[in-house]
């Protein structure tokens, strides 16, 4: 007997037992007092360890609880350090996600047109002899590397995740070419200009210090283009902390964000100006010598003199017969130029002749270039008071240690890296950096996911080819025409000759068939139209999808293929916080799916090549450790098989607290001989030598598109950004009934300015579009929102718009030195539809 | 006595609706109801603001059953269906003895009690969270049934904490912004907090004796008053629905008595 309200109601007669709760299934209940008048009747459910696998950051370390092999709750599990237990709404709906009615139940073949969404059901027989088939026909007609692997950030699992998974062992041992990236590497970039910009470098975003570090040593606290209580919920309360341990806060962002609103000083700049902001404080702290001379003689460029004629440091043999390649500075003792080291000590300002070579300091350089943006002029471009650029530059200059949190609202537009080479050289100046409390970018340095990443080719390798490695947007190229922009070196073995050209070259590379695992790809990266194109029959022969659901990518294949979610896999993950996390599997998986390392492995057995497929997905966790183990020792690996979770960095975590920088200089470079470009293909390696004509400082270049001079304005005069909400991680947990409960739908989220401009209610369904293509939702007045500026969160799905899609409105620029994703460099108008 | 409470800081509140999930999750609680609720103190929509920018603010309010002691559910059962355990404060539910006269809804300042209208639904369809029943001197105060015509409203885990646990909403808080403990302990962190940061309940003067504490906001521009607002207008909904969808007579009079009182702070 099921309750029902008539049961109910005979209980007023105080008939009802625990009888009447058949459906618990009383034959398994345990019975016991809590107190003497409390008695519990209880079932015994299996925990299981895991790990929440998505492109957050965060993390969170799972309990898994499950009922007669059923997921019936996760929890937020305990970390080594406490502090770092998380969780959050997303990692608390598993439930909804893994019993979702509509998830990919079934290896499905397209029978209509392609993106048409007509499927039939076939074997798993099928499905793997048939894209065995179409890979080696298109690798025999084209060569392997047209077939492209695309992944990105869906899932952080060592063993079937994203970044070094079964795809990419499967990828490298083909030949194919692997499509990942193109997002979130502008403002590291531009921080790694700065800190970290030869090979290997790259890294200064995630290489800083460890999140708890903020809580217990900081004093203030920048949130720049930062929505930190929004994407960044689980280290919320290490700032929480620091603001109660008595540090201060600043908000910089033209939305009032949450954060913004619990902030002592919220600066408000137009969209996109931020380097000019940022060059307005260097300028201040240059201006009223608020910097850390000590520091700065000792651990960046500016004393290095810097030749005029080349823009090239100037050295000893450029000075001195038979001088050696150390670098020169003026010491103001003696008068003269000398070594770095000899001088007494150096100038730090100053224009010199020498030999003839007209020099002047890197300093000096910095000052004059961050003099075109005295708080006062560049009020014009920022739109911030100059007093209040004052205020912060001079609380960042003395309330120290200072933190500068960095946000990826800076990273998504064209000028995105510019922000980062000036906000790492605000650091750079006031010795806010590798030291407790003290850093620039992201809170997440001693990651244990950076860690085994920086290994992987120990396991993702085991045949010693690779795939080529291809930028998003380059790939965009190569599907449509045939060839990639690509820098070539007319010298590798002396980069500082520079390039072929300043510019990319186009140079021939086809792609003809696509294997997609572990990304979104036609609903993440921009110009969805242009990308829907890209996926039709005349340009890509072949589309296999591996997913769990049928979304904006899955809906392009002509063969799909149902993923396990994390439950239902073997793996181990490594976080962007310190901890190797192991991932156990606590439920079979359901109906017909299977995790990529099944799926590859079938595969790869199919090809002839399942020699590097040997055993489970358990087996391959043991040769990842077994890997790691090299590198961190038995101890470390022998506890995480003991306790599922493991630290593999030094506690505490201080980003460069050595006072290493792995730069050309070893020093921070403010002024940097060469600029480094973001990707494999680009060759990284070398860079783009000043002599070329680039610039080598930091500096402001407006947004590509949505700039104020921009002509385009008078006709598409909003700039939409995507928030990335609390709602969704990237286009995951779209379709969850509790996170669909409090946000149902998609909206066009505006400033009731605007919505009154233009007639728009709360609401309204509207119309926003430009060129590129257009959508529809719904309107939700927000005063939060600068005048101008609009929002539509990341991540829903096409059928889920009452027509069009949000990442139709976005543009596939490239900027040649980022190949970045500008999300936010967008124009577009909103009308009542 | 053991007296439970919740204490909530307003300052680390950043409305990132965790507890009101969690509540969901542990509990089992239906598709479309929510024990567990976490309101903007800003604009008329979740997570907008007040105000004309650049001057505008935001905050957030969490808000379930305040476990009053003084409690107008608890007055208003005609059945002793809900009732204040003597043990540690909470206020219950002798979940069999309920009859869906919603009295206690109608009486309730603090709208947080919910009636299931319909048979359950549940994604997934076996259910979620705690796997079994609590019983308080043999009535059922706790299951994962959520039957048809039952009032239902936040335990604060009753099966948690007669095990010392904290409640699920407490423990998963990301932020660290909701406390849980005994506020008869003068030593208890809760007691502490409420002491050193002048905790305040919402709607004191209606002499409820709620046991939620919320520790007022000092960052953003809105003084604590002002979330009256946002709560109020929760308040208004959840009694005026109850007014105007109701033939029955009492239940309405219960509901403009309560929605007087909650309008007029008396």
């Amino acid at each position: 007997m099921v309750l029902s309200r008539r049961s109910f109601l005979k209980g007023l007669a105080l008939t009802t037992s625990i009888a009447a709760l058949s459906s618990l299934g009383c034959n398994l209940l345990i019975p016991s007092r809590a107190s003497a008048s409390i008695e519990k009747m209880e079932k015994t459910t299996k925990v299981f360890r895991s790990a929440c696998a998505p492109n957050c950051w965060q993390s969170c370390r799972l309990y898994v609880h499950v009922f007669e092999d059923k997921l019936v709750k996760t929890e937020m599990a305990p970390m080594p350090n406490r502090r770092y237990d998380r969780i959050c709404l997303r990692g608390l709906s598993h439930v909804q996600r893994v019993y979702d009615p509509n998830r990919l139940k079934y290896p499905l073949k397209r029978v209509g047109k392609r993106g048409e969404g007509k499927w039939v059901r076939i074997s798993w027989d099928e499905a793997i002899n048939t894209i065995a088939q179409k890979l080696l026909k298109v690798k025999e007609k084209y060569g392997s590397s047209a077939v492209m692997f695309a992944t990105l950030s869906g899932n952080y699992g060592l063993v079937n995740g994203s970044f070094c998974g079964a795809m990419k062992l499967f990828a490298n041992i083909f030949q194919g070419t692997v499509v990942e990236g193109g997002v979130d590497s502008a403002l590291p970039l531009g921080l790694s200009q700065v800190i970290a910009n030869i090979p290997g470098g790259s890294s200064a975003f995630f290489g800083a210090n460890e999140a708890v570090d903020i809580a217990d040593n900081t004093r203030l606290i920048i949130m720049w283009g930062s929505n930190f209580t929004e994407s960044q919920i689980q280290n919320w309360h290490f700032v929480a902390d620091a603001l109660e341990n008595g540090a201060k806060m600043v908000s910089i962002d033209p939305r009032m964000s949450v954060v913004a609103a619990k902030s002592d000083i919220w600066l408000k700049p137009r969209p996109g100006s931020d380097p000019a902001l940022a060059l307005s404080m260097i300028y201040t702290i240059l201006n009223e010598e608020l910097y850390d001379r000590k520091f700065v003689l000792e651990r960046t460029v500016a004393p290095f003199l810097v030749r005029l004629d080349n823009g090239l440091f100037l050295r000893e043999k450029d000075i001195k017969e038979n001088g050696s390649n150390n670098y020169v500075v003026y010491d103001e003792a003696t008068d003269a130029p000398t070594v770095f080291e000899k001088a007494m000590p150096p100038a730090l300002f100053g224009k010199y002749v020498i030999n003839g070579i007209l020099c002047k300091t890197a300093l000096q350089l910095l000052w004059e270039e961050a003099s075109k943006y005295k708080p006062e002029n560049a009020e014009a471009l920022t739109e911030v008071p100059a007093n209040e650029v004052q205020e912060v530059a001079r609380l960042y200059a003395t309330r120290k240690p200072a933190c500068i949190l960095a946000g990826f609202g800076v990273d998504r537009w064209d000028n995105g890296y510019l922000t980062g080479r000036a906000l790492a050289t605000l650091a750079a100046l006031t010795g806010n950096i590798g030291r407790p409390g003290a850093m620039v970018g992201g809170p997440y340095g001693g990651s244990a996911l950076i860690a085994a990443l920086s290994e992987s080719w120990r396991w993702v390798t085991p045949s010693g080819t690779e795939a080529h490695t291809l930028n998003p947007l380059l790939a965009y190229d190569a599907i449509a025409y045939g060839y990639v922009e690509r820098y070539v070196p007319s010298d590798p073995a002396d980069p500082l000759k520079g390039t072929i050209s300043k510019d990319p070259i186009p140079t021939p590379y086809t792609i003809k068939a696509a294997v997609i695992s572990c990304t979104n790809f036609v609903n993440s990266y921009p110009n969805q139209k242009w990308i829907e194109k890209l996926f039709s029959e005349e340009n890509l022969e072949f589309i296999v999808v591996i997913e769990q659901k049928m979304n904006d990518t899955a809906m392009f294949a002509d063969i799909v293929l149902p993923a396990t979610t994390w439950f239902e896999n073997d793996d181990l993950m490594g976080g962007l916080h310190p901890y190797l996390m192991i991932q156990e599997r606590a439920i079979k998986p359901l109906y017909e799916c299977k995790s990529d390392w099944d799926i590859f492995k079938m595969l790869a057995e199919k090809m002839g090549f399942g020699q590097y497929f040997q055993g489970s997905e358990a087996d391959h966790r043991e040769r990842i450790l077994a890997a790691l183990k090299e590198v961190y020792g038995e101890e470390k690996i022998k506890r995480f098989k003991e306790e599922g979770v493991v630290r593999l960095s030094k506690e505490p975590y201080i980003g460069y607290e050595d006072g290493k920088y792995p730069t050309q200089t070893g020093r921070l470079e403010f002024y940097s001989e060469r600029v480094i470009l973001n990707y494999p293909w680009a060759y990284p390696a070398l860079g783009i030598s000043v002599t070329m004509g680039v610039n080598p400082l930091p500096y402001f270049e407006s947004p590509k598109e949505a700039w104020v001079e921009n002509p385009l304005t008078k006709k598409y005069p909003l700039t939409l950004i995507q928030q990335h909400s609390k709602w969704r991680v990237h286009s995951q947990w779209y379709e969850v009934p509790w996170l669909r409960e409090l946000d149902p739908e998609p909206f066009v989220e505006m400033n009731p300015r605007d919505a009154e401009a233009r007639g728009i209610k709360n609401g309204d369904v509207v119309n926003v579009f430009n060129d590129r293509g257009w959508v529809r939702a719904r309107a939700k007045l927000n005063p939060s929102l600068r005048p101008g500026l609009i929002n539509m969160d990341k991540g829903w799905q096409k059928r889920q718009f009452a027509a069009g899609s949000y990442n139709e409105l976005t543009p596939a620029h490239k900027n040649p030195i980022t190949l970045n994703c500008s999300f936010f460099d967008t124009l577009v108008e909103v009308q009542k539809a | 006595m053991v007296r439970y409470g919740l204490v909530i800081d307003l300052d680390r509140c950043i409305g990132c609706q965790t507890c009101a999930i969690a509540c969901k999750l542990e509990n089992n609680v239906s598709l479309g109801n929510w024990w567990n609720r976490v309101l903007t103190v800003g604009g008329s929509m979740i997570d907008t603001s007040s105000g004309s920018y650049p001057n505008t603010s935001i905050f957030y309010l969490p808000i379930t059953c305040q476990h009053c002691d003084n409690a107008p559910c608890v007055k208003a059962c005609p059945v002793s269906g809900t009732y204040r355990r003597e043990e540690d404060g909470t206020v219950q539910l002798r979940i069999e003895r309920c009859v869906g006269c919603r009295y206690c809804m109608a009486a309730c300042p603090y709208g947080v009690r919910v009636f299931n209208w319909a048979e359950p639904k549940h994604l997934p369809e076996h259910g979620t969270g705690y796997q079994g029943v609590v019983k308080d001197e043999g009535w059922i105060i706790y299951s994962p049934e959520r039957p048809k015509g039952v009032v239902e409203k936040c335990t604060l885990c009753i099966h948690r904490i007669t095990d010392g646990q904290e409640p699920f909403c407490v423990a998963m808080c990301p932020a660290r912004a909701r406390f849980f403990g005994d506020l008869d302990d003068p030593n208890s962190k809760v007691s502490k907090l409420v002491k050193e940061r002048s905790g305040v309940r919402l709607l004191e003067e209606l002499g409820t004796q709620p046991k939620t504490y919320y520790l007022p906001p000092k960052r953003g521009k809105q003084s604590f008053t002002n979330l009256y607002e946002a709560f109020v207008k929760h308040v208004e909904s959840t009694l005026t629905s109850i007014i105007s969808t109701s033939s029955d007579i009492s239940l309405k009079a219960i509901a403009s008595a309560t929605l007087k009182r909650v309008l007029q702070r008396g």
